[in-house]
């Protein structure tokens, strides 16, 4: 009996889990509009920030900080390094801005974007450890992908041969030796770099070793290339990402613990802070376009955008920030709270998070009165059916802890009459 | 007499539709109870319930002293089963079942089940899957004796079973009550059988009716009196001392537990003329087609 | 007592035991020849950087395998005892019901991870001899949801199977055959690391669930 009332509740829990993931996915999917992303630029010619509002690839909205709307040709033109294109067909290059001329090839070479989204630090995706060491040859451009993986151990570099899956002792030494000559110690607290050949040249690899040393190491000519870089030991870092361009200013970002980000310039690994407010790494996801005037970086979450604009030299010339449009309405929204009381999310959006979580989100106090509906829906449904509230009494608990979930699972997974 | 089953106001109901209101009846120990009604009573479901399988709307059910659907183990071991159909697990083989049932009882008589084995002359790896209604009837049998129970309910035992079996059947069960101290409840839908067997019975008919007698006391005092019909003859209606009247032909049945003279005075005292008034033997069979109609 | 209701059980069970056996063996080698082929048909690394670093889960064909065993044992082992009602020779056992029915599902338990622990060193043997270390243990991480999922599809199996209204059976269906598609929500490896435990202990309720169909079906179940 007793047994038989506990089985009942554990099949109860497993229906309220289940359906705490998929009925607000269904609400949603039912009565929720697909949210509008907003892309914030920053117009060159103009020195003012222009927007394009984006739903689901199909329908856009563009406009200035000033709230001034545009068509797209409008707003194109506002960004001529970013659609020098149009204006190469129409015969408007070169263009002109404060006193600078730049043609096609200016603007080609004078290009560079990157993106920074909290699903690339090392915590927030798996990634196997092991990584590609491209060898650059000083005679030949192409990268050509090399015949072995590395590993970093507790004591040494490895190189794993794949074609017979044994280490290259060679290989292994040399490249150990190299870190070692520099004062490398090990194991490795952080393996940073570019691990595909689909890049212009390769830099190798930012390693942080043991005393939070930052090391750079690259292969040429089949010979290691060791730097112990000046990036101060103290500075916390987070993560390193690389992304190898032919503008070669700087290697790539480094994030600090603390949240600022630096760029990693070519001029002796010197790191340049970028000047971002509000920015948090774990929620927002960064942008960054050069072109040969200004630098803009934006970051956003799903609420807000936020934008800075810098000349050549990270200095800031403008800031912006611009509320995401709300799709949902009250009522929708409010109807969601009431309904569910939490939700449970399997996994975040793929830019916060590779990994799966099933974090329990609470969906604040409107749930309470869908509480309190729940428990008299099934006091009367009780009387109604005449079951024993008395013995059923946890049945009413178990209600007033997770709300309309609980009704239906109560309901469906109903007592024995005689219990 | 100790009550092995007893039954105290039973009440069951599928939803709207009600089975019983109020059953009562007992079981009282070494006594060979028969079950008897037509299909669609209720039978499966008493059976049910007693066998524990069915939890009655509201009364009690007592077997061996215990509430029927919560039945302690060391009770159920002392309960022999057959279900209905002759259930038993069809991937074992005679020697494997025998292996399997005689783990979970004490004094467990293997002979016993043998003995039946033996008699069919069948390879103890014969699967019972591959066995005919009767074989794994005795099967099932041999099972029950070497559980020795000392009570034993048999759900429509006879089902599927040629006369051969069912008769070896019958003289095995009979062996078994012999000393008086194990009692059987037993359902059969074929009558005649139980006639040679029980003490006791139990007509259950539609809404609960019921009627527990010993069966000589039954065959004793109900009676079918047969008279002429004609044109302009008035037949009788059911009431308290008709139970059932049949035409058959250019005869009219009665049945009653009344004797010759005070049913004939009955019949007259409705109107009804009585010509050739006369009582007609009966078998089990028909005095329970006279009490619970033919249909 | 205990050995007996072994002995039912595996006599019931052993041919679907040995078979999902002898298919799952089947079905390794088989993996073992499509995760040789790239390194056959092209430059190793390349298999080594779509593994690595192109988060190719190269071994994706084994996700169903443990909870199809999962499922093809729960039917054999209680597709026969609901039919005609045989468990209601089991339940007059001199027997506490409760502790039968965990025995039986233990027994199918058992079954299931037998066949999952040689699931997993085949598994481990193939992907190891082309792989690192590194990739053998991350996809040990990444198919372990998988074969724990075999044991829930086999709880899941029961339980949907001894439950005896039909309303009721196809609800319970559909919310274990979400709860199990939670082990499959991933084409990331490795990405279960973090709620695996989670996962497990919830899955755990599975086994205590099995006593209330039960207690259902011993209280009316046939009819």
């Amino acid at each position: 009996m007793m047994v038989a009332r506990l089985s009942r509740y554990t099949i109860i829990i497993i229906s309220i889990s289940v359906m705490g993931i998929y009925m607000p996915h269904f609400y949603w999917k039912a009565f929720g509009t697909s949210p509008w992303r907003t892309l914030l630029l920053y117009s060159s010619p103009y020195q003012k920030f222009v927007y394009k509002e984006i739903k689901v690839a199909h329908r856009f909205r563009y406009g200035d900080e000033t709230g001034k709307m545009y068509d797209r040709k409008g707003f194109e033109e506002l960004l001529p390094f970013l659609y020098w294109k149009n204006l190469d067909k129409m015969g408007k290059l070169p263009i002109t801005i404060d006193g600078g001329t730049y043609d096609e090839d200016v603007i080609k070479k004078g290009r560079q974007s990157f993106e920074l989204m909290p699903r690339m630090f090392p915590d927030k995706h798996p990634q196997i450890k092991l990584y590609p060491m491209f060898d650059t040859k000083r005679d030949v451009a192409l990268l050509q992908f090399p015949k072995e993986m590395f590993r970093i151990t507790d004591g040494r570099m490895e190189f794993i041969t794949a074609s017979t899956n044994t280490i290259d002792e060679h290989l292994s030494d040399m490249l150990t030796n190299a870190l070692k000559t520099e004062g490398f110690t090990f194991p490795a607290r952080l393996i940073a770099g570019k691990t595909t050949s689909m890049k212009p040249f390769d830099e190798g690899y930012f390693i942080v070793d043991g005393k939070n040393r930052v090391y750079h190491l690259k292969r040429v000519d089949n010979g290691p290339v060791c730097i112990r870089t000046p990036i101060p030991e103290n500075i916390g870092i987070r993560n390193i990402r690389i992304s190898e361009n032919n503008r070669r200013e700087f290697y790539g970002t480094l994030l600090t613990n603390s949240g600022q980000l630096y760029l990693i310039s070519y001029d002796n690994y010197r790191l340049i802070p970028l000047p971002l407010e509000n920015y948090n790494p774990d929620t927002m996801d960064l942008k960054m376009l050069v072109n040969p005037v200004y630098r803009t970086i934006t970051y956003s979450d799903e609420n807000r955008v936020y934008a800075v604009a810098t000349d050549r030299d990270y200095n800031v010339i403008a800031r912006y920030h611009r509320d995401m449009p709300v799709v949902n309405g009250k009522l929708v929204k409010t109807a969601y709270s009431v309904l569910f009381l939490f939700s449970i999310q399997p996994k975040p959006d793929t830019k916060i998070s590779r990994y799966m979580s099933f974090d329990i989100l609470t969906n604040g106090w409107p749930g309470l009165i869908g509480i309190a509906a729940s428990i008299l829906i099934y006091i009367a449904y009780m009387r109604i059916k005449k079951y024993n509230m008395k013995a059923n009494w946890f049945d009413l608990v178990v209600i007033l802890f997770t709300g309309l979930y609980g009704l239906i699972a109560a309901m469906i997974i109903r007592p024995e009459p005689w219990d | 007499m100790e009550n092995i089953i007893e039954v105290r106001k039973l009440y069951h109901s599928y939803g709207k539709h009600v089975i019983y209101e109020g059953l009562n009846f007992t079981v009282e120990r070494g006594r060979i109870f028969g079950l008897l009604g037509k299909n669609g009573v209720g039978k499966t479901t008493l059976i049910n319930i007693l066998m524990g399988f069915l939890h009655p709307t509201s009364g009690r059910c007592l077997v061996l002293g215990e509430d029927s659907h919560n039945l302690s183990p060391e009770t159920r071991g002392k309960i022999g089963l057959l279900h209905e159909g002759h259930l038993a697990y069809e991937f074992m083989t005679i020697a494997q079942i025998e292996r399997y049932y005689s783990g979970y009882y004490h004094d467990w008589n293997r002979d016993w089940y043998y003995e039946l084995i033996d008699m069919m002359g069948l390879s103890y790896n014969h699967k019972i899957s591959k066995m005919s209604c009767g074989q794994r009837s005795q099967v099932v049998l041999g099972l029950i004796l070497a559980q020795n129970p000392e009570l034993m309910i048999l759900d429509d035992y006879s089902m599927g079973l040629g006369a051969g079996y069912r008769r070896l059947f019958l003289d095995y069960l009979t062996e078994y009550v012999k000393n008086g101290d194990k009692t059987v409840f037993v359902t059969s839908h074929i009558v005649q059988d139980l006639e040679k067997l029980v003490d006791d019975i139990i007509f259950i008919g539609k809404g609960g009716y019921l009627l527990q007698t010993l069966l000589i006391e039954f065959m004793d005092s109900f009676k079918q009196y047969r008279f002429k019909n004609g044109k302009g003859v008035k037949l009788p209606g059911k009431d308290d001392i008709i139970k059932n009247v049949e035409i058959i032909g250019d005869k009219v049945s009665v049945y009653t537990f009344e004797s010759k003279e005070p049913a004939r005075e009955h019949l007259m005292k409705k109107g009804v003329e009585t010509v050739d008034f006369e009582e007609v033997p009966m078998t089990l069979e028909d005095a329970f087609i006279g009490l619970m109609g033919r249909y | 007592m205990i050995r007996s209701t072994f002995y039912k059980e595996w006599l019931k069970i052993r041919y679907y035991v040995l078979g999902a056996l002898v298919f799952n063996i089947l079905f390794f080698i088989y993996l073992f020849f499509d995760i040789r082929e790239p390194f056959q048909n092209g430059p190793a690394i390349m298999a080594w950087y779509s593994a690595i670093h192109i988060h190719t889960i190269f071994y994706e064909k084994i996700k169903y395998l443990l909870p199809a065993t999962g499922i093809l044992i729960g039917i054999a082992q209680f597709i026969p005892e609901i039919t005609k009602s045989r468990l209601r020779m089991s339940l007059h056992l001199p027997v506490n019901p409760n502790l039968l029915i965990l025995s039986y599902v233990c027994i199918g338990i058992a079954a299931v991870i037998v066949i999952g622990i040689i699931d997993i060193i085949l598994f481990y043997i193939i992907v190891i001899k082309f792989f690192p270390k590194e990739v053998s243990s991350s996809a040990l991480m990444t198919g372990l949801p998988w074969f724990y999922s075999g044991l829930v599809a086999y709880l899941a199996t029961t339980q949907v199977i001894l439950e005896t209204k039909s309303g009721r059976r196809i609800f319970y269906a559909v919310i274990f055959c979400r709860f199990i598609g939670l082990f499959f929500m991933s084409n990331e490896y490795s990405s279960y690391a973090h709620v695996t435990e989670r996962l497990f202990l919830i899955s755990l309720l599975f086994i205590p669930a099995i006593f209330f169909p039960l207690y259902r079906f011993r209280n009316g179940g046939i009819e």
